[in-house]
Parts: structure tokens; C-alpha cells; sequence
């Protein structure tokens, strides 16, 4: 006996029912017995909006005296070391089954009825989540791993740069330092504590009215470099840093801009303003592409840059 | 109370990301008011500060030896760390009218609206 089920709602409860039928129950666990490729007791797939896999708890606390599956295992949410394909196959004829299975009601089922239209829409989401499968991120948990990393950069295949450890509490900790440094400040890497601007140091400053490509002068002038232009190892570390534009600040006429920097875990981090340094995006989704993030009025993206350990900024 | 620099409140609109944020020094009589609204609201224990990204993100106000965080309906102390709870967000919106009347009225259009109740009834 077990209970199935379907991550994949958001609001609404997620499908759900019971297998009381013991032919169908050894059935599974012969099935996971057989490809443990297809489970993994500790999910750590994908967990956004949609189809998020399919989970399995047995009731019983002697199953085990049958077979080594656990008691609850998850079938295809993507998990890194699962297979996704072969999971889909193991979970369809399970979704297929659920109206069969469904009879025994739920709080669940008033909501979500265990019925034909709930397989159709499953199983469609199931074949856009196989043919799709998502980017699982696995970031390095802080404290763990290297500081920082070399790494080659995709687009340009001449070029490596420096990717470190996302460590926000440098930036948040202490209040005086978080409203002192800016997004200039958490790009470049330097805690200067004077709200840095691009082309103070070097004698090219923005004025209170700039463009984008005015901000790309100031801080190319402060020693950032455009993106495939290669950094020697000299220049170690080379920052990784994104630039976005805003024209106009949410309708005030004033320009704004702001700068992401790569990490180490294939996300992004960026400090807005005096605000506290951060991973996640308007959406509080975290950023893996700073050109596609919800970056709110900072609309025009200005590209990538790179920033050696020459830059000065103030 | 006499208009010295010690008695005016200095007003940092914690808004842009890059660009310095627009400050502003209110009069003494200003100063005045909102350290009564300030005073007036309870002083909680903890209150979760909400986290913000890009956009507005709050007022900051130095008002004698405090830096006050005005975010919503919390009103934090940076310098002793104690939190007031500010239910109707009457701080945050009297600031924002303030900014609006005397500051710099452009920016209004990125601040929370002083008068929600007003404005939904005229609408």
C-alpha cells in the first residue's frame, strides 16, 4: 500500500492517491528494486513552478522486510544521478492508473479529483518536462568548496576569468557597510564603503544625467574590460560583471544603472544599491542569466565585462 | 527648539542602485513631526524586516544619533538595532507625501502613494 503524488500545482493540492491493490504494490517496488536509477530518496531537482516529479510513500513500516526501497522516494524531478527518461516511463503507467486507484477519498480530492482530465494534464506536463528537462542548479553550500575558481569562459574560448564563493554576509552584516557599497562596489569585488561610481576614480564621471553607453565609458575608463577582450593572469581574479540600464526609473526621469557578478554555483549575485547583496531577481528567483532575470526598470542590458585586479574604483 | 543642523532630519530616498540616492534636510518643524510619529508607534521585539531587490527599498532617515530603516510597516534602529511596528505605515507615507510636497515631486512616481485611501475613493 502506498500513496502517490504528483508535484506539480502551485495554489491547488497536488494529485493524489492511494494504492491499496498488493499486486500493484509489489509491482512498484519489484519496478524501483530494479532500476534505482529512476528514484532518489533525497530529492534535490528541479522545484519550480510545474510538473516536479512524482512521489511515493509506503504505508507499511515492514515493506522493507521485502526490498530496500525506502520508505518515501521521488521519481522524476529531475534529480542530478537520476534518470529522467527511464523515470518517466516507471511514473506513466502510475498516473495512468490513478482514476482506478483513486477511490478512496481524500481532503485532497475535492479540489484536485483524482480523475481523467488530472492524467491528461499530468502526463502532458510529464512529456514537456522530459523533452524540456530543466537546469537543476546545484549550488556549492557556503562554507564548502573553493573560494574562488577559474573557469574558461564558454563564449570566448581564449579567455578564463574568476568566478568566488557567493558570500552575501560580507555585504549585509554590518549596516554602515551594506548602505556604503553599492552594485559598482559588489561587481568589482571591493568593499570601498563610498557608494563607488564608475569613472571617479580615472577622471571620468557620470554626470546626474548619463546613458548607458555613458556608463560604459565611465567604467572602461576605471579599467573594465568588454567581454572576449581576454584579461592576462596578471590581472587575476577577473571578475565576471553584467551592466543594465535603467532610462528612465520607474517613470522619474532620473537614469539608473546596475551591475551583476558571476559566481561559483551558475547563478549570479548583485547588491541594488544600499539594499542587502543578493542572488535572487524581482521575482526572488534566482538569477542564472542576468540578460532574462526580472530586473524591474533596468530594461536595456549593456553587456558583459570583465574586471581585473587593476580596477580602481571609488 | 532652534533650527540647527543637529535638529534636522536628513532624508536618504533608498531608491537607486547605482546613482547616489536623493537625499534631502527637513526643518526643524518637520523634524519635529516626524520624530512624534516615530515615538508614537510601538516598539516591537522583532519584526522581519522585508527584503527588497531592485527598486524602492525604503527611507532612511538620520534623526539625531539614530539611522532609522523605514521599510514598510517596520521602522528599525540600525544603530541600536530596536524595531518599531508601523501597521498603517504612517512613517512611510508621510515621507513620501513630505518628498512629494517639498522634496522633489518627480520621484513620487516610484514612492508608495501617500494617500492610498484618497486617491482610491476619488478613482
Amino acid at each position: 500500500m502506498f500513496r502517490a503524488t504528483i508535484h506539480m500545482f502551485s495554489g491547488r493540492p497536488d494529485p493524489t492517491w492511494i494504492v491499496v491493490d498488493p499486486a500493484a504494490t509489489d509491482s512498484v517496488l519489484a519496478t524501483l528494486g530494479e532500476q534505482p536509477e529512476t528514484w532518489t530518496a533525497r530529492p534535490a531537482g528541479f522545484t519550480g513552478l510545474g510538473f516536479r516529479g512524482v512521489e511515493i510513500e509506503f504505508f507499511g513500516d515492514d515493506h522493507r522486510a521485502d526490498s530496500r526501497i525506502p520508505d518515501r522516494v521521488m521519481l522524476a524531478d529531475a534529480s542530478p544521478d537520476t534518470d529522467l527518461r527511464a523515470a518517466a516511463e516507471v511514473v506513466r503507467p502510475l498516473i495512468e492508473a490513478m482514476p482506478e486507484h483513486g477511490r478512496i477519498p481524500l481532503p485532497e480530492h475535492v479540489l484536485t479529483p483524482p480523475d481523467t482530465r488530472a492524467v491528461t494534464t499530468a502526463l502532458r506536463w510529464l512529456d514537456i518536462f522530459v523533452e524540456h528537462p530543466p537546469v537543476v542548479l546545484t549550488p556549492e553550500p557556503i562554507g564548502r568548496g573553493p573560494l574562488r575558481r577559474t573557469v574558461p569562459d564558454r563564449l570566448c574560448s581564449d579567455c578564463q576569468y574568476e568566478i568566488s564563493r557567493f558570500n552575501p554576509n560580507f555585504w549585509n552584516a554590518d549596516a554602515n557597510v551594506r548602505r556604503s557599497n553599492n552594485c559598482y562596489n559588489y561587481g568589482r569585488n571591493w568593499r570601498t564603503n563610498t557608494f563607488a561610481q564608475p569613472g571617479r576614480a580615472s577622471g571620468q564621471p557620470l554626470g546626474s544625467v548619463f546613458t548607458g553607453a555613458d556608463v560604459v565609458v565611465s567604467a572602461m575608463s576605471d579599467g573594465l574590460r568588454k567581454r572576449c577582450d581576454c584579461l592576462p593572469a596578471e590581472e587575476f581574479p577577473r571578475r565576471m560583471v553584467a551592466l543594465v540600464y535603467a532610462p528612465d526609473f520607474e517613470g522619474t526621469g532620473y537614469p539608473d544603472y546596475h551591475w551583476y557578478r558571476e559566481q561559483i554555483g551558475g547563478f549570479w549575485g548583485h547588491k541594488p544599491g544600499g539594499g542587502t547583496a543578493r542572488n535572487l531577481d524581482n521575482s526572488n528567483t534566482v538569477i542564472t542569466n542576468p540578460e532574462a532575470c526580472d530586473r524591474g526598470t533596468y530594461t536595456e542590458f549593456h553587456g558583459y565585462f570583465c574586471a581585473g585586479r587593476s580596477v580602481v574604483i571609488v | 527648539m532652534n533650527d540647527t543642523v543637529d535638529d534636522r532630519a536628513v532624508v536618504e530616498v533608498d531608491l537607486f542602485s547605482g546613482r547616489p540616492n536623493p537625499r534631502f534636510v527637513l526643518d526643524a518643524e518637520a523634524t519635529r513631526v516626524l520624530a512624534s510619529l516615530v515615538q508614537a508607534l510601538p516598539v516591537g521585539r522583532e519584526h522581519e524586516i522585508p527584503d527588497v531587490g531592485l527598486g524602492f527599498r525604503g527611507f532612511r532617515v538620520t534623526l539625531g544619533p539614530s539611522v532609522l530603516l523605514v521599510r514598510g510597516p517596520v521602522v528599525l534602529d540600525e544603530t541600536s538595532s530596536a524595531t518599531r511596528h508601523d501597521k498603517d505605515r504612517q512613517v512611510e507615507r508621510w515621507l513620501s507625501r513630505w518628498v512629494r510636497d517639498h522634496g522633489d515631486p518627480r520621484l513620487a512616481r516610484a514612492l508608495p502613494d501617500p494617500d492610498p485611501d484618497i486617491n482610491h475613493r476619488t478613482s
